[in-house]
């Protein structure tokens, strides 16, 4: 029953690769995530949301680096995405 | 979804299981004793109090007895009623009347401390070292805070962790998962024994435990984790203004004066025009701001029970001078999204919405969720004892569970053990009581698994852990009796329902072990090393 060797990723690199997006990347997207939605909405409401629905986005931003074959190519698209947010965030 | 996602996810499930699982077995566990960590505390000290302890509290003799020690004047005195217990927490600051100087305090928590408030005695932290508290501040891993805050790091990334595998979960079982509920094949092979009740249990347990694992990440490392980026990156490091915006209620000041009230007059009254004014609410913490001051304020905190509301606290601010009231908030009145979400994060992790009937139940999903976690890392054992495995690797795999299996099956003796040993030996332990609790309990603790390790046998183990943990819970109750007098019967009878709750407690612990012992079989001596466990 062991999850079948030949559909998982092999090289240890694309394995950190993706724990990188998943953790790192995923925790970055949903802090610059709420910073964004601070530059909106009402700070109390938006930084208790952040508090306990973070964990909800970052573990969902997680799960969706699983789906992607290619570790660098999420990773890629994770800092892409990092870097618009903190752009926007700069911009706005 | 796809072969290569499901096998993908398949491993994602796996791999975070297997990492956080004794850990997540140490804080289902201790967690689930902590959901009766009041009346264990009332238990270990027979202090049990009644439900409106506080309105009986005379808090005038209360700051009586503390002015004998040092002028009170000028100072704030907190007094909170945050557990449910005869002892309070309570500060006292310095006093705002510079000319009144304080002798140097020793150690941090040096203007914190409790008090009993029949006795009106003092204790600080350490000679207040409770049994509750030991196990509720285990089920955050508070005692491996080695390195700074090193201990909640690890139980907040565990929840997390934990969060994953919930949702992996979900995702590997979907397709089938209506009739996996239903299938439970007790005569087959291990493999499919263990695979059905980690599906059907984990199925069951699924609402409670992803709520256990989100609440748990908001509730440790929710704030050490979420905001340190947003403090510094957007509010510039001003810790004031960030802390400003993350509290959703203003909480005013009263400028010091410099004039002393004449006479200061009763603080229980303001208690009793409090209770006058909401007659049911539940009072929780009272503050008094300048005390002897001219600009004295008593500040009292409530919330209604839960059968009235679940949401929700209000206090009610006084002037002492002219008795009138300066600051209101409604305990009914309407609740802002941001204290309805973080007290309801609260409750649904503490389970205190529904009396012991809810915590009973909080207690039987805590004690599944134990379950299904060691039966997920015996379907990884299992599942990876196959011929095609190398030797090697086999070996490995059979050491680890029997680590896990003596390390978490060993909990149940200890801590019954940890019970009987602190109603014995515990009465006049003063400050060196936190250090007897950990040597009891930890010292036991790696002893036993160490034995148990040294068996091989999960079967051995499995019974060993029921059969002493069923004698050793029987004793916690009978050590009780002996020594202050409170047998079962006694206790109910003279309603010390805390205490009453707890002797229960461990009786059934006993009896549903015991019958667990009976029920057991070691099928198939030869091959299997694993045997089931009930989950109570």
């Amino acid at each position: 029953m062991p999850a079948n060797k030949k559909h998982l990723t092999r090289s240890p690199w694309q394995r950190l690769a993706k724990l990188i997006a998943g953790f790192v990347g995923g925790y970055c997207i949903t802090q610059l995530l709420f910073m964004l939605i601070l530059k909106f909405a009402a700070p109390t409401e938006t930084l208790i949301t952040l508090q306990y629905a973070g964990f909800a986005v970052w573990v969902t931003l997680f799960l969706v680096v699983y789906l992607v074959e290619n570790g660098y190519k999420i990773l890629a698209l994770y800092a892409l995405l990092c870097a618009v947010l903190y752009s926007l965030i700069n911009l706005i | 979804m796809g072969q290569r996602l499901y096998n993908v996810f398949f491993h994602t499930h796996t791999i975070s299981g297997i990492v956080i699982s004794a850990l997540l077995y140490v804080i289902f566990f201790t967690g689930s004793i902590s959901f009766l960590r009041d009346e264990i505390n009332a238990w270990e000290r027979n202090e049990p109090i009644k439900s409106a302890y506080f309105s009986t509290i005379d808090f005038d003799q209360a700051l009586n007895e503390l002015s004998t020690d040092k002028p009170l004047y000028g100072r704030d005195l907190m007094f909170n009623h945050r557990y449910f217990e005869r002892r309070l927490g309570a500060t006292m600051t310095k006093s705002k009347d510079t000319t009144i100087q304080d002798a140097p305090q020793r150690g941090r928590r040096g203007n914190f401390f409790y008090m009993d408030m029949d006795t009106f005695k003092k204790e600080d932290y350490t000679s207040n070292y409770s049994l509750g508290e030991f196990f509720y501040r285990l089920h955050f891993f508070a005692q491996l805070n080695f390195f700074s805050r090193s201990g909640y790091y690890l139980s907040g990334f565990v929840a997390f962790f934990f969060l994953f595998a919930v949702i992996t979960g979900v995702i590997v079982h979907w397709k089938k998962i209506i009739p996996s509920f239903y299938v439970f094949r007790p005569k087959g092979k291990w493999k499919n024994i263990w695979t059905d009740a980690h599906v059907a249990l984990g199925m069951i347990g699924l609402p409670y435990q992803f709520m256990f694992a989100l609440t748990g990440c908001f509730l440790i490392i929710g704030y050490m984790v979420m905001f340190p980026p947003v403090q510094s990156f957007i509010y510039g490091d001003d810790v004031q203004a960030f802390t400003k915006d993350i509290q959703y209620e203003e909480n005013p000041t009263y400028e010091f004066t410099y004039q002393p009230l004449e006479t200061v007059p009763s603080i229980n009254d303001f208690v009793a025009r409090t209770l006058n004014k909401w007659p049911d609410i539940k009072l929780t913490a009272l503050d008094v701001i300048n005390y002897g001051d001219q600009s004295m304020h008593v500040k009292i905190y409530g919330a209604p029970d839960f059968d009235q509301k679940l949401l929700g606290t209000g206090h009610i601010t006084y002037r002492v001078q002219d008795g009138q009231v300066v600051n209101t908030k409604d305990p009914y009145g309407k609740i802002s999204y941001a204290e309805g979400s973080l007290n309801l994060l609260r409750r649904l992790h503490y389970g205190d919405f529904g009396g012991y009937g809810m915590k009973l139940i909080y207690l039987l999903l805590g004690f599944i969720t134990c379950f299904v976690i060691l039966s997920g890392v015996l379907i990884w054992l299992v599942a990876r004892d196959k011929k095609h495995v190398a030797p090697a690797k086999r070996i490995f795999n059979k050491w680890l569970v029997h680590i896990y299996m003596a390390a978490c099956l060993s909990l149940y003796p200890v801590t019954a053990a940890t019970f009987t040993a602190i109603k014995v030996f515990g009465t006049d332990l003063g400050d060196t009581r936190q250090i007897f609790m950990y040597h009891v309990f930890f010292y036991s603790w790696l002893g036993l698994s160490l034995v148990l390790i040294a068996l091989r046998n999960n079967y051995l183990i499995n019974k060993i852990c029921l059969i002493l943990g069923s004698i050793l819970a029987l004793s916690v109750p009978v050590a009780n009796g002996l020594v202050t007098g409170n047998w079962p019967w006694v206790s109910w009878s003279s309603g010390f329902s805390q205490i009453f709750v707890v002797d229960l407690f461990w009786i059934l612990m006993s009896l549903s072990s015991i019958a667990v012992v009976f029920k057991l079989k070691n099928k198939d001596t030869s091959k299997a090393s694993t045997v089931k466990r009930s989950p109570a």
